[in-house]
């Protein structure tokens, strides 16, 4: 018999074996948790932004006051005609998210979601969105007009 | 307890107390349907019970503004059946949403019913909930030892909201859709945790199919769930510590 203040060779070998144990059902509840978070988190797929030009129609299809809207990549766009000078704008209203529209009889663009108005350069005229709409380059090059890439 | 006034009411409170005792008339009940009671009461011992928990005597301070929790705890039964009724036709996906919706209201019979009662008893629930912490909050009823289950009751005042955040997106017409939008876009307002907690709730960076599928499955099994937790721990803590006492 082994004297009290050691440990005897049975109790060691528990000891451990409980250790071990313990350690690995720690592990595997971190890979556990580890492989749930990745899957929770969307495929980085579904967040493809576009960044080469794209073409955006023919000048003639869009006269002066009117406005266009298309899609670059994930984006949603608004070109829209000033007095002969093309512009695009990303149409996703600074506020919270909604989709901005042209009004041609007014010549802002308006969000229907909480009056948000911008005028011609994206500026915001009224209403709660804290910052102007984002700019997104145009090339006229003959008469086909392309949206994006640099500017 | 019962004022002795000639009132139409109290006239009739009387008469309940008096003609309607709830222990006789379920202890009337489980031995008329004897069979169940009395087989299972053998091995359980049910009897002793179901008189004590039905004669838990009301303490006499209990007013109608007591009875907030229990409103919001029936509406919440109401959404549930409902709600399981409603999953029997409604099918989470773009294209389907917003059909099998339509399909509901206008070919099911009575679907019109099932999901207007969903509908009103979701917004009766938060109303309800918020007057039950009102009530909670004023009559100081969350002082020591209860401060527990304000937090459970914090817990399930924030279910109850996401379950309706989660519920409006279900139909998928527009006002669904950038009621979304607008709403996870708030969420992607939070310091430094926005931009994960916008791609969490969203699925993709934007409102799409991805977030259908998410918001049906908290609204559907993942809320329904932890709410039945949390209530059951709400519960228990009320029935051991018992109701708080008058002001
Ligand atoms: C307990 C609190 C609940 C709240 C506050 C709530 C809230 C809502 C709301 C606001 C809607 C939109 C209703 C509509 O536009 O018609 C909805 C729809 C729906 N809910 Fe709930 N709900 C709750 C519980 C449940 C439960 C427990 C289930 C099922 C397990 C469920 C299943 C559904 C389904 C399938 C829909 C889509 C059908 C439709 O829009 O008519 N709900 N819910
Ligand atoms: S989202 Fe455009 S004004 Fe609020």
């Amino acid at each position: 018999m082994p004297d009290n203040e050691k440990e005897s060779r049975r109790e060691f070998l528990a000891r451990a074996a409980t250790a071990g144990t313990a350690f690995m059902f720690l592990m595997s509840a971190g890979a556990a948790a580890f492989v749930a978070f990745e899957y929770i988190l969307p495929p980085a797929r579904s967040m493809d932004i576009a960044n080469k030009p794209m073409l955006a129609g023919s000048v003639s299809e869009i006269p002066a006051g009117k406005s266009k809207e298309l899609l670059y990549g994930n984006t949603a766009v608004l070109v829209i005609n000033v007095k002969g000078e093309f512009k695009a704008f990303n149409a996703k209203c600074t506020h919270l998210g909604c989709i901005v529209k042209w009004s041609e009889s007014k010549g802002v663009f308006i969000c229907p979601c909480h009056n948000g108005t911008f005028d011609t350069n994206g500026n915001v005229v009224s209403g709660p969105p804290p910052r102007p709409l984002g700019r997104i380059a145009v090339q006229v090059k003959e008469d086909k007009i392309y949206v994006g890439g640099e500017s | 307890m019962i004022p002795e006034d000639k009132g139409l009411w109290s006239r009739f409170t009387r008469w309940a107390h008096q003609s309607l005792n709830l222990t006789e008339i379920a202890d009337w009940f489980f031995t008329f349907t004897g069979l169940l009671y009395g087989e299972l009461d053998r091995r359980l011992d049910l009897r002793e019970a179901i008189p004590k928990a039905l004669k838990k005597p009301v303490p006499k301070h209990i007013n109608w503004l007591f009875c907030f929790g229990g409103t919001t705890f029936l509406f919440f039964l109401i959404q549930l059946v409902t709600g399981i009724l409603l999953t029997l036709y409604y099918r989470p996906a773009p294209e389907a949403a917003y059909e099998s919706v339509r399909h509901i209201t206008n070919d099911v019979a009575f679907g019109w019913l099932v999901r207007g009662v969903h509908r009103w008893s979701a917004t009766l629930m938060i109303i309800f909930v918020m007057l039950h912490m009102l009530r909670v909050f004023f009559m100081g009823a969350y002082k020591p030892p209860r401060e527990l289950n304000w937090l459970v009751g914090t817990g399930l005042f924030m279910i109850t909201l996401v379950f309706g955040f989660t519920g409006y997106l279900l139909p998928w017409d527009q006002l669904a859709y950038w009621a979304t939008t607008v709403g996870t876009e708030m969420a992607g307002a939070v310091p430094v945790l926005g931009k994960f907690l916008l791609l969490i709730m969203r699925g993709g960076a934007d409102v799409g199919g991805e977030t259908l599928t998410r918001f049906f499955s908290a609204h559907c099994i993942i809320l329904p769930i932890a709410i039945f937790f949390l209530l059951g721990f709400h519960f228990v803590i009320l029935r051991r510590q018992g109701i708080s006492g008058p002001m």
